[in-house]
């Protein structure tokens, strides 16, 4: 195996237009783990940590700019994110075991996404973009699209993830991360659920929600969004949406769970989100 | 009254651990060595027509590869001699290896034994122990499909049931589970200047491993040498599967007389090494209105899996102990143990009775529920007391019977009957008695060696192994209170075969009644030396050390070997019945839960658990015991589950077979009773193992009445509550 040691960030993308297959590795939580089960490795790996261009965490023209390096446990400490975006932290705080967090990257939670990865619920409900660069310069690519399929992303071959950016979320907005496994901690979504809402007078307000690990990949519970729009915020109304998220996911029996627990797990944790929502 | 024994001290072998100085196997080095890996089947069930090492051997760099030929004999086990070193005429599951190979590196071995071409004839499996029995099915065993059969009976089960009014009967399922032993399988084996070769080994029983490597080697069992490095681990598992790991490398260093090492990676010992038997238990369980017991009736299957390995053992414990600890008119209980081309099934601890006592006490709160009698109430009726008579004939007396004691304490400790039910919180409630020791499954004996120097320090060696449960400072803290001297004085050396004779396994909970009884004679022996020594010599007023000293001088021998063989135990396995075991311990475990409405999610959040067991000789040895059989037990209740397809595993590693993590872990509230027992050291038997048999029960319990409804297949996860809750799972 080839190991590119890149100067800076031009260097690296440099290294990637010349030579596409190289793989790029930065904690390498999952590339050491895949390829000592057995994984083909690749005949080059450029190696990121260390590039400044793609670390730190800076609040700028109403962006929160995060850059791809940024390990799991930045995330879940940082006082922008903890400040912004609690349930980023809370979804950072919960992957893996402490060596993990120290390792893994935002970018290697993003790049090559497990249904279940915990990070890609959390973007998807904030609205967030992803930044990818090349040496023809930077594409901003919400995550909305960036997610194509079970593991694919839209990511080109001279491409390497750089940053992900979220717009600063207005006062007041409410936020929502849970994760459902078989145990308390260092554990793998059976299905997890992120959201957020702005209750006015009574009336939901721009909610999202996102599922992972009900389908392919993370999914926007677009309906049940719609559902609640500027509704009342009432008991029923969480009846309803409860039901209306179940509905629109299609989440399989694997060795983790079964498609009648997720939908089952979903419904509560909408719930949970939803009557967290109502006046006290 | 005691100087010593029963407080507070710092573990013997703690600083070591804690700042990294143990060396573990496989952190040991020797000069000149070699690098083992090994080359595992690719079918459950396959004939072997050929293999063909050339390309392995070609490489350079690579040593040695052997092959099940090589072997002197080729066949080991522990009870029945079934499993061969290295697979060479059938592969009969996934984790048969097949060939072993040393080289320069480690990398270079594992290529070399990827080379090797084996060629394969695959055969018809099976992986249901159902069908295993079926006329069709393809031959596994010597004679039939069937490694054992136990029967045990007492009274007239039909008439009995005609005198029940209310009756349960209930299917329970278990799965396989794995040990989970930090450190996996690792060997080191070094050729001696003689014939011999001494193996480092992650083992829990050195001297089985002993006769595995002499047998395989051809040698007698003074040319092999077993040495017990610090150990991570074992809970029944270092031992089958650690001498087969002993036993290739042994081989591989013969071969070369090179040392050679043996280190499996995780996903090799999640393969290869044997489970806890998955059962299947059919019960049916009466009582009178009034609560009063009348019949048991238990049909139990268990998966041995690919080889006999302890089947016939630990489904022994499970005939014997399958009524529980309670009173019926008529008990009628077989236990079958069939192969099948899983993985093999052994020694994990509870050896047997975590699966019965999941059964007995899930049925028990069953008939409760259905008598509308409280569980607790419904136990204190029925438990055995003082004299009464087990299913196998034997009475229990001898020793104080204390199950009325620890469910007393235990249901007031936690609070019971705690919250009403119907809420998402509430307790449950679990109770056991166990025989202590091997009992008649054999031999049961120990040795200890022990000498005092003349500056008044003690050597002390057993037969018996430190396998992290803290047994060395607990054999030590029983020296020094024999001998007279401070705790400090003693040296507990590590478990080897050429230190002390044979002492039988470290298994069964005999680690402090078996070794502890062993040292205390030696001890003793000593003392009386000592004693007349100082009469004789008039140094009444001498210190431990001065009186060493001058027994050294007046040539009074301080060195014995102390010797402890087990009181009688007895089993007719015609008639299943006898004296199975020369004592029994109580234990209650009440567990607290929450079940998460929202997501049916469980939390444990308290056990209490109350346990006698005679005498605390180490009280955070003893402490360490139950916390970590309280969490073991948490992981087989809720999310453990080795889970086979086809004889393959679904999870090779620990990032999908779920252990439970300190986040899991409830406050354990712990209470010793102490009713000193004649057959033990100061009157200390038995703990490890029953801490962790009823804890699953016990939470099984609790989360029916939280949820009401019972879930009979472990784990319980939150989709088994769901299905059991809509009436899926519930019989």
């Amino acid at each position: 195996m080839k190991i590119l040691e890149p100067k800076n960030l031009a260097h690296a993308l440099k290294m990637k237009a010349e030579n596409n297959r190289a793989e790029p590795i930065a904690g390498g939580t999952d590339l050491l783990a895949s390829w000592s089960a057995g994984a083909e490795k690749p005949a080059v790996i450029i190696l990121l940590p260390g590039l400044a261009e793609l670390s730190g965490i800076r609040l700028n023209n109403g962006y929160i700019r995060i850059g791809a390096c940024t390990t799991h446990a930045e995330l879940a400490s940082n006082p922008i994110i903890t400040r912004h975006l609690p349930a980023l932290a809370a979804a950072a705080a919960g992957i893996g075991a402490p060596a993990v967090r120290n390792m893994g990257t935002l970018g290697g939670n993003l790049v090559c996404p497990s249904p279940a990865a915990d990070l890609p619920p959390v973007l998807l409900a904030f609205d967030a973009e992803a930044v990818a660069g090349s040496t023809a310069g930077e594409r901003v690519v919400p995550f909305s699209e960036f997610f194509i399929d079970y593991r694919k992303v839209d990511l080109k071959e001279d491409e390497l993830l750089l940053a992900v950016r979220i717009p600063v979320p207005a006062d007041g907005i409410k936020s929502y991360f849970r994760k459902v496994g078989s145990r308390k901690s260092q554990t793998l979504a059976k299905v997890s659920l992120a959201a957020r809402a702005r209750v006015e007078q009574g009336k939901v307000i721009h909610s999202a929600f996102a599922a992972g690990s009900v389908g392919p990949t993370v999914v926007r519970l677009k309906e049940t969004e719609a559902l609640v729009e500027s509704k009342q915020l009432d008991l029923e109304i969480i009846e309803q949406a409860c039901k209306e998220a179940e509905k629109e996911i299609c989440p399989i029996d694997d060795i983790r769970s079964t498609a009648s627990y997720r939908r089952f797990a979903l419904n509560g944790m909408v719930r949970e989100f939803l009557e967290m929502l109502l006046p006290i | 009254m005691y100087k010593v024994i029963g407080r507070h001290h710092i573990r013997k072998d703690g600083a070591a651990k804690v700042t990294g100085k143990a060396k573990f196997t496989a952190d040991l080095h020797f000069p000149n060595c070699l690098y083992a890996a090994i080359r595992h089947s690719e079918h459950a069930h396959a004939r072997i027509k050929g293999i063909d090492i050339a390309p392995a051997l070609q490489m350079n760099g690579v040593a040695a590869v052997i092959t099940g030929n090589d072997f002197h004999s080729n066949k080991w086990g522990n009870v029945i001699q079934d499993m061969p070193f290295l697979a060479n005429d059938r592969v009969r599951y996934l984790g048969d290896a097949v060939v072993a190979v040393a080289a320069e590196t480690l990398e270079l071995a594992r290529n070399a034994a990827q080379a090797v071409r084996i060629e394969y004839e695959p055969l018809p499996a099976i992986f249901d122990p159902s069908e295993s029995l079926a006329g069709e099915a393809p031959l596994l065993g010597v004679n039939d499909n069937t490694v054992v059969r136990h029967h045990t009976s007492t009274g007239d089960v039909q008439k009995s049931e005609s005198d029940s009014d209310e009756v349960v009967d209930l299917l329970f399922e278990t799965p396989f589970i794995e040990h989970s032993y930090l450190e996996p399988e690792a060997a080191w084996a070094v050729p001696d200047q003689e014939n011999g070769v001494t193996v480092y080994l992650s083992t829990q029983h050195p001297y089985s491993a002993r006769r595995a490597v002499a047998q395989a080697l051809g040698l007698d069992l003074n040319e092999v040498t077993i040495i017990q490095p610090p150990i991570g681990g074992g809970f029944g598992g270092k031992d089958d599967n650690a001498s087969l790991v002993a036993a290739r490398a042994a081989m591989l260093a013969a071969k070369t007389g090179r040392p050679v090492k043996l280190v499996l990676t995780r996903e090799e010992s999640f393969l290869e090494s044997y489970k806890r038997h998955p059962y299947k238990m059919h019960y049916r369980l009466g009582a009178r209105k009034d609560g009063t017991f009348t019949f048991l009736q238990a049909e139990i299957i268990a998966d041995a899996g690919a080889y006999a390995s302890m089947s016939p053992f630990v489904t022994w414990r499970s005939a014997v102990q399958a009524a529980g600890p309670y009173r019926f008119d008529s008990v009628w209980a077989d236990m079958l143990a069939v192969y099948t081309n899983n993985t093999y099934t052994g020694a994990m601890r509870g050896f047997g009775s975590p699966q019965v006592c999941f059964a007995v006490e899930s049925a028990v709160d069953e008939l409760a529920s259905k008598l509308k009698i409280d569980p607790v109430r419904m136990r204190l009726n029925n438990v055995y007391r003082q004299g009464d008579v087990t299913p196998t004939g034997q009475v229990l007396g001898g020793h104080v019977v204390s199950l009325t004691q620890v469910l007393e304490r235990a249901a007031r400790k936690s609070g019971w009957p705690g919250p009403n039910t119907g809420s998402d919180r509430a307790l449950g409630i679990a109770c056991s008695y166990r025989g202590v020791s091997l009992g008649a499954e054999g031999a049961d004996q120990c040795y200890a060696v022990v000498t005092v120097s003349p500056d008044g320090s003690v050597d002390l060696a057993v037969g018996v192994a430190e396998n992290g449960q803290g047994l060395n400072t607990a054999m030590a803290l029983i020296a020094a209170e024999a001998l007279g001297c401070n705790l400090d004085r003693v040296r507990v050396h590590p478990a080897g075969t050429h230190m002390c004779p044979d002492g039988g396994p470290t298994v069964a909970s005999r680690g402090t009644i078996a070794g502890g009884n062993a040292v205390l004679d030696a001890a003793l022996k000593i003392r009386a030396q000592m004693d007349k020594a100082a009469q004789r010599f008039d140094a009444g007023n001498a210190t431990f050390e001065e009186l060493a000293g001058v027994c050294d001088k007046m040539k009074v021998g301080l060195s014995e070997v102390g010797h402890w063989s087990a009181p009688p135990t007895s089993w007719d396995g015609k008639t299943g019945k006898g004296d199975a075991y020369f004592t029994w311990v109580y234990g209650c475990q009440v567990a607290d839960v929450r079940v998460d409405v929202r997501g049916q999610k469980v939390r444990v959040e308290r056990v209490t658990a109350v346990h006698d067991l005679g005498k605390v000789i180490y009280p955070q040895g003893a402490k360490g015991q139950v916390t970590g059989g309280v969490v073991m037990g948490l992981g087989y209740a809720l999310m453990e589950d080795a889970v086979h397809e086809q004889g393959r595993l679904k999870s090779y590693n620990f990032d999908r077979y779920k252990i439970p993590r300190t986040t899991d872990a409830p406050v354990i509230d712990v209470e010793f009773i102490e009713n000193p027992d004649k057959a033990g050291p100061f009157g200390a038997k038995s703990l490890g193992e029953p801490t962790c048999e009823i804890t699953a029960p016990a939470i099984a319990n609790a989360i029916a009445r939280a949820v009401g409804a019972r879930v009979v297949k472990l784990p319980i996860t939150p989709e088994r509550i769901r299905q059991a809750i809509a009436g899926g799972d519930y019989k």
